[in-house]
């Protein structure tokens, strides 16, 4: 490599390091990854996220029906997996497979829905639910069809009341 | 007679030249950089190797290896030694890649410190001058961050962790008053607990000290005039931390990449005694793992 081109590679390496941040930063507040992971030099900023997860199905008389996510030890791992990829990654990881598995379970039902709720400090300085999103998979052929997901902010952050 | 001296061009200036020191030390500084960094890899996977899980794994069979038989190869023989971070970086990436998405940012850190020594080894005084702009980078988001998550401006992300650690209560306890320390305990980082506020003046200044800190020690750090005295807030700074968080793993990278910055000595001569360190640390990890240093 010519001492130029090397040149310009760091200085555009240097130019990457510099903007990844303010990007980050963007991701954090509106996909909800964790500020403490993906190189964007946010650890120590805020509490780990806390993750809440509740499991709803449909019968087909139209009742809304809980699902205990301690229901299988399966279920449960899968859970537990899920909870981990998605404290990172926000809501770049839909649920889909806990409705998977769910589905597994309750094929009868006419939908299932996945509420998960992230528990953190909210502005007033109380550890409550500062976002929460719902998947609805729609029963298509006995399986989880296309989620519409909606996400309702129910207690901003103070990092999302000052955006 | 005339006599005729052939000289290295003139480098043409530019951003990157910036940071640049002007000192004979700047191979010292690359190579001793070089040998920190060695071990500090072996060190770092060493935390791994009680781990049950995948990473656990990996760390005992494969990245602990290559890591250690780099870094001896590379201490005892010089011009092997870039070749020896050249297997470093490779095996740090596919550590990245293996640890996707959760792994560290003191791991990305490590692994771009790597690529910088290992894209720049024929041009060193390059690779130096893009690794401080890239530390003074670094401790300039640290701080940023804070500012914008905003949990710094009323001490809460401290008091959560006062509430929740005890490495955190023994530090902040002296500053706090002692019915607060145990309101804090009691809520316990709770589900609907609150609110977690205090009504210490020393507390909410050492809280917005620390960001306002990272902040300024990074700016000041690009300006020859003031160097030294971001150079010393810096590692106040880092040590001050180390106290509360005891990762001391991160805390001698970062404090060897400070380093990097002191001008007129190559301060990271003292590098044996920051892997040392880290080495120590590790293995008390490992032999009583309720003596937690990182």
């Amino acid at each position: 490599m010519s001492a130029r081109a090397r040149k310009i590679l760091v200085g555009v390496l240097l130019a990457a390091y510099f903007v990844w941040p303010l990007v980050h930063h963007q991701l954090v507040l509106r996909y909800r990854i964790d500020p403490w992971k993906l190189a964007g030099w946010a650890m120590y900023t805020t509490s780990a996220a806390r993750i809440r997860i509740s499991l709803l199905g449909v019968d087909e008389s139209g009742r809304p029906v809980r699902v205990r996510p301690r229901s299988t030890p399966r279920l449960q791992t899968i859970l537990s997996d899920y909870v981990y990829r998605r404290r990172t990654l926000g809501l770049f990881a839909p649920p889909d497979s806990v409705v998977r598995e769910v589905a597994d379970m309750h094929p009868d039902y006419a939908e299932w829905t996945v509420t998960v709720d992230e528990i953190g400090l909210n502005a007033e300085n109380y550890f409550a639910v500062i976002h929460r999103s719902t998947y609805r998979y729609p029963n298509i052929d006995g399986a989880p069809g296309p989620a519409e997901i909606s996400y309702p902010t129910p207690n901003p952050t103070r990092a999302d009341r000052t955006r | 007679m005339l006599c005729f001296v052939k000289s290295e061009p003139p480098r043409p200036f530019s951003f990157i030249d910036w940071t640049s020191l002007s000192d004979p030390f700047e191979d010292a500084r690359f190579e001793s950089l070089q040998s920190f960094m060695l071990v500090a890899m072996f060190a770092h996977c060493g935390v791994l190797f009680r781990d049950d899980g995948e990473l656990g794994w990996y760390a005992r069979a494969i990245f602990g290896p290559i890591f250690l038989l780099s870094a001896l190869v590379g201490l005892r023989y010089p011009v092997a030694k870039s070749r020896c971070v050249m297997v470093t970086l490779g095996v740090t990436s596919l550590w990245l890649v293996i640890a996707w998405p959760n792994f560290a940012n003191h791991l990305f850190l490590e692994w771009s410190v790597l690529l910088f020594l290992t894209l720049c080894r024929q041009d060193k005084k390059l690779g130096l001058n893009g690794l401080r702009w890239l530390v003074a980078t670094i401790f300039f988001y640290t701080g940023f961050q804070k500012f914008l998550m905003g949990q710094y401006f009323e001490g809460q992300f401290f008091l959560v962790r006062v509430a929740t650690s005890e490495k955190f209560r023994v530090v902040f306890e002296l500053v706090l008053p002692e019915e607060e320390v145990a309101r804090l305990v009691e809520m316990g980082a709770g589900f609907g607990t609150g609110p977690y506020e205090t009504s210490s003046t020393l507390f909410l200044a050492m809280s917005n000290a620390v960001w306002i800190g990272e902040m300024g020690a990074a700016i000041l750090l690009l300006f020859p005039k003031w160097r030294k005295l971001a150079l010393f807030a810096g590692i106040a700074l880092v040590l001050g931390i180390e106290v509360g968080a005891r990762e001391l793993v991160f805390g001698c990278v970062f404090t060897i990449l400070l380093l990097i910055f002191y001008q007129g000595r190559n301060a990271i001569a003292l590098w044996p005694a920051f892997a040392a360190v880290q080495i120590l640390s590790v293995a008390s990890r490992l032999l009583f793992p309720d003596l937690r240093f990182n």
